[in-house]
């Protein structure tokens, strides 16, 4: 058990979905600090007025020293985003954050403290390494790095999940429907009171206590499935898809802040980090294929495809890292499955090509 | 290229260093024993928080999210002392005149110290955030935190919430909150 520790902690690997990790986490910084900036600007400086510190007062910045920090914050953030330095910026602007997060527990929100774990997990992994500007991406044993530090990120995405289903779970009026019934009574009231027509069948489903019921259920199931079938590969790709979809309505009803930004940047670390195992073959011949084949090539942002054209190629004809063959709507299950853009889209197609078949050979023929 | 900083080390340790790749001297690249020891203090200190944020009143580092539906209203009244004793006056729309000790009169606002949203208004029911316990936990000492700045009121000792409160959408009685000054 202990050698099985040590082992993983020595684990290398390929660290290109780090670096785009760091990409959309030093920006999700940015616009946070930009956020909370502007408040200031607009509001004033926030220690001057009522606030509750988990810190000794003393530590609690004067205004000059939370400009000096909420300045350097952002420019930390646009060296980790650009890969200057990114590391040690990525360190500085989660160490602010985290401080100032603690000069105040009235500004605490679990998106904003998990975006600063996150950062600071990532400063300790090798995201520097690709994603810099101006510069090409290295040769790949360049950018073979230790990922124990990616480990421990999943950790943290896995915690939130189920540290939030976990006292959901344990909370009757939560686990009964109560808080959601409650819940939606409110959208349903500020509906109205904004002039919104909401459709009768809409609201009657709202209005039944059993849909509240059959959802908070559904909710923590959801996220207990999440903070564990993440980890398990059979699972992964449903997970995240489920995940995907959550933080969509998510950011759709209730607009928490960066928190499903966070989490759809944090899912790039749960990607296989092998890159280009699957192979995608457009027909040279088409127009609209070879056209299709550079829109996919340039939505590929997590390298999961050799994208080339072919003569000889008849539509699209994909293979899987299994080496197994798909066309047809198999093919564009596949393609759904490793763009980000249209995953999405991904379970639909899959169980659209398990209905109505897949005209795929799976007899197990490798691709050429 | 001349690699600087941690490749020394990397290169070492038969890992990444290529000619033309250039690192800074990143912070934070462990050993293999400051690995462990990360990891351990990490996980441990995060599942120690996530475990006791029910003790603590507004779950902070807990990751509860939308954990109640609950609202809850106060009202605001002064406790200002009298040639008969104390009584208790009415706040109201969050503002008070109130006599310095020099016998000046002043206009007094809630707002002069509270900013937090679900706070501004007394009077009225608002989502408590995180959940009851956060929202009075915050409401008492908010009251503390205007009473102790309360230095130019003469007359007013004290400041009352009398807070109503629904849990879930259930009525869950009332209670009433002193903030004296010091």
């Amino acid at each position: 058990m202990i050698q099985r520790f040590f082992r993983a902690l020595e684990l290398e690997g390929e660290t290109y979905l780090l670096g785009l990790a760091r990409v959309l986490i030093g920006a999700l910084l940015f616009f946070s600090t930009v956020k909370v900036g502007r408040f200031a600007l607009e509001s004033g400086y926030p220690y001057d007025f009522f606030h509750l510190p988990v810190v000794p007062e003393a530590l609690v910045p004067s205004k000059p020293a939370y400009v000096a920090l909420l300045s350097l914050r952002a420019l930390a953030a646009l060296c980790a985003t650009a890969g200057f330095r990114a590391r040690p910026a990525l360190l500085i602007a989660a160490g602010i954050g985290l401080h100032l997060i603690a000069c105040d527990r009235l500004e605490y929100h679990n998106n904003r403290y998990l975006l600063e774990l996150l950062a600071l997990l990532l400063a300790f992994a090798p995201c520097d390494r690709c994603f810099r500007l101006g510069r090409p991406l290295p040769a790949p044993d360049a950018r073979r790095g230790p990922l124990w530090a990616q480990r421990l990120m999943q950790f943290q995405v896995s915690l939130v999940y189920a540290a939030s289903a976990g006292s959901k779970l344990f909370d009757a009026d939560w686990r009964g429907g109560q808080v959601l019934h409650v819940r939606y009574e409110h959208v349903l009231e500020l509906a109205a009171a904004n002039g919104h027509v909401v459709p009768s069948w809409a609201s009657e489903l709202l209005h039944a206590f059993w849909f509240a019921d059959v959802s908070s259920k559904a909710a923590i199931f959801t996220e207990l499935f999440l903070g564990l079938g993440l980890w398990l590969p059979p699972a992964r790709a449903i997970a995240l898809w489920i995940g995907v979809m959550l933080h969509f309505g998510i950011e759709i009803a209730a607009h928490v802040e960066v928190f499903s930004f966070l989490m759809w940047a944090a899912y790039v670390l749960f990607c296989v980090p092998t890159l280009r195992e699957r192979k995608l073959v457009f027909d040279a011949s088409s127009k609209a294929s070879r056209f299709a084949a550079w829109l996919i090539s340039k939505l590929d942002v997590l390298a999961r495809f050799e994208v080339v054209t072919s003569n000889s190629a008849e539509g699209l004809r994909g293979s899987d890292r299994d080496g197994r063959i798909r066309r047809g709507i198999a093919a564009w299950t596949l393609v759904a499955r490793g763009i980000p853009l249209f995953f999405p889209l991904w379970l639909p197609l899959a169980g659209a090509t398990l209905l109505f078949g897949e005209r795929a050979q799976l007899a197990g023929a490798k691709a050429d | 290229m001349r690699l600087r900083g941690q490749c020394g080390r990397a290169a070492k340790n038969g890992s990444v260093c290529r000619q033309g790749a250039r690192y800074y001297p990143a912070v934070p690249d462990l050993r293999k024993n400051a690995r462990a020891a990360f990891v351990l203090v990490y996980v441990g200190l995060q599942l120690a928080l996530v475990l006791s944020a029910d003790a603590r009143p507004d779950r902070v580092y807990g990751f509860r999210m939308f954990n109640e539906s609950s609202s809850l209203k106060f009202d605001l009244y002064r406790r200002v002392r009298t040639r008969r004793g104390t009584r208790l006056v009415a706040v109201r729309n969050g503002e008070w005149q109130a006599r310095t000790k020099t016998g000046e009169r002043l206009t007094f606002r809630w707002t002069d110290r509270i900013r937090y949203p679900a706070l501004l208004e007394p009077g009225v029911f608002v989502h408590a955030t995180y959940g009851l316990d956060a929202q009075l936990f915050r409401l008492q000492r908010a009251l503390d935190d205007v009473a102790a700045h309360l230095t130019l009121d003469g007359e007013t000792e004290a400041l009352l919430a009398k807070v109503e409160m629904n849990r879930n959408g259930r009525a869950a009685g009332s209670r009433e909150l002193v903030g004296e000054r010091p």
